[in-house]
């Protein structure tokens, strides 16, 4: 389980929306960090083999946190900071494309 | 100084094929790599097992390239049941696309030239309506200035990563023996045999065979044969995985099997450059949006570029060194689409001098320049 380095740290929250839970987050950091804080244990799944993903690098090298945000598919979670009402969604395998 | 049978200077995939296919006769064989992560077209290419349009003013080099397709299919098997490895190559055919009316009249003209140039007045590729091509993409709408496209069933694809390891691991399975980091500095021959040195040491062998991609040319000057070769830049791009919604390459654009969509799309002779240019990005991305409205959508997340290794008529070279029996040099831009035959006739020329027919067509003689009397 992932913990905060300053948990007792008072500061600003906002709320998103985490396959359909709404979560109190804190203002100014990554999607990606707060899910995983949240206890997300895993974030999308591979369009290869079908496994389950979480961030690795988190710092937009990797593509290992790809998430579904505000309804858009396959977007890079850790280099989003949280808005209040986002709705963010896993990604699973690849994404369809869907172009107008 | 360690002797072989043959040393192969030369790992990407043109030299390693070869290498494997020397190794498969049971004879000694040492393959020499400049560097391990070295940039090179074996890695930086599209993977297409490409014929179309191949060999205008050359019928040698386009039944060549259609013999290698037909072998595509078994050898793919053979080196699967070898090594275990997946190169993930399909054979589904590929198309050109007209992007308007003279690029189809134009498309037309080429293919008439070829079928004019065959043995036997045919060539197996056809221009297909607007129509014909939509059901052949039938899950991506084409854009509404696509007029139509050629159609060879002889095309396909495979991951060309994929497809240099698992050479390199039927290679060593064979007995064949690597070195990285070892780029030749020099190569004497004496008395029958060639002595080769790199920074790691010494080499000596009775078969020498020059596969070096750009370092073809002066490598292959140390031995007596002219081989040259021109770097021609090539940009790619690739996406973000899809859902699968394109079963056929076509032309520059092609899906994986893993889904990513790759795009390669331009040729630059500017020298040895492999920076990526964003005008021309740009313009691979608007051709593709051409070509494929929906295709618009897709995120790109890597550019990159690469450098074709061409010869100044684009036809490969296979040359037996004069002045030293026993040295050969090969180049060739179609390097994956030839993999079959360089595993596989290339060695039996090397070892047993069984020259495959018309093979004189290949020769680096064509570009010597005549004496001005």
């Amino acid at each position: 389980m992932l913990k905060r380095l300053h948990e007792d740290r008072p500061a600003a929250t906002v709320t998103i929306e985490f396959e359909g839970e709404k979560l109190k987050v804190l203002a100014g950091e990554t999607v990606v960090a707060a899910v995983m804080a949240a206890g997300a244990a895993f974030v999308r799944t591979s369009a290869v083999s079908g496994a389950h993903r979480a961030p690795y690098c988190q710092m937009g090298v990797c593509f290992e946190c790809l998430m579904e945000i505000d309804g858009v598919p396959n977007r890079q979670a850790c280099m989003i900071p949280v808005r209040d009402g986002m709705v963010v969604k896993r990604q699973y395998g690849a994404m369809e494309l869907d172009y107008e | 100084m360690k002797h072989s049978d043959v040393v192969v200077v030369g790992a990407g995939i043109v030299g390693a094929s070869i290498a494997c296919g020397i190794a498969r006769q049971g004879v000694r064989v040492v393959l020499l790599d400049k560097r391990k992560a070295e940039s090179r077209a074996s890695l930086g290419n599209f993977g297409l097992v490409w014929v179309q349009g191949k060999g205008q003013g050359a019928r040698r080099y386009a039944e060549w390239c259609h013999q290698a397709s037909r072998e595509f299919p078994e050898f793919v098997r053979q080196l699967l049941d070898e090594t275990g490895i997946d190169i993930q190559y399909r054979k589904p055919g590929g198309l050109v696309l007209s992007h308007g009316e003279e690029e189809y009249l134009k498309r037309v003209t080429v293919l008439e030239r070829l079928r004019s140039e065959s043995r036997d007045g045919t060539y197996d590729c056809e221009m297909l309506d607007r129509q014909a091509v939509q059901r052949l993409t039938p899950k991506l709408e084409l854009g509404a200035n696509i007029v139509g496209a050629s159609y060879s069933p002889h095309d396909g694809y495979l991951n060309p990563l994929a497809l240099l390891r698992a050479v390199h691991v039927s290679f060593r399975q064979q007995g064949g023996v690597y070195h990285a980091d070892s780029p030749v500095k020099r190569i004497c021959y004496e008395k029958d045999r060639f002595v080769i040195t790199t920074p790691q040491g010494q080499h000596s062998a009775e078969k020498l065979v020059i596969a070096a991609g750009l370092a073809t040319e002066s490598l292959a000057a140390m031995v007596g044969i002219n081989a040259p070769v021109i770097p021609e830049r090539g940009q790619l791009m690739v996406s973000a995985r899809v859902q699968p919604m394109l079963s056929i390459p076509v032309s520059g654009i092609q899906q994986t099997v893993e889904g990513s969509f790759i795009v390669g799309l331009s040729n630059e002779k500017i020298g040895i450059n492999t920076d990526t240019d964003s005008a021309i990005i740009k313009r691979m991305a608007s051709r593709v949006r051409n070509a494929f409205p929906a295709l618009g959508g897709l995120r790109i997340v890597r550019t990159w570029a690469s450098l074709r290794v061409l010869t100044p008529d684009g036809l490969p070279i296979y040359q037996q060194s004069e002045a030293c029996p026993g040295a050969f040099a090969v180049t060739s831009h179609s390097g994956v689409t030839l993999t079959p035959l360089h595993m596989n006739q290339v060695p039996e020329w090397i070892m047993k001098d069984i020259v495959p027919a018309e093979f004189d067509n290949f020769s680096s003689r064509r570009f010597h320049v005549e004496a001005v009397a």
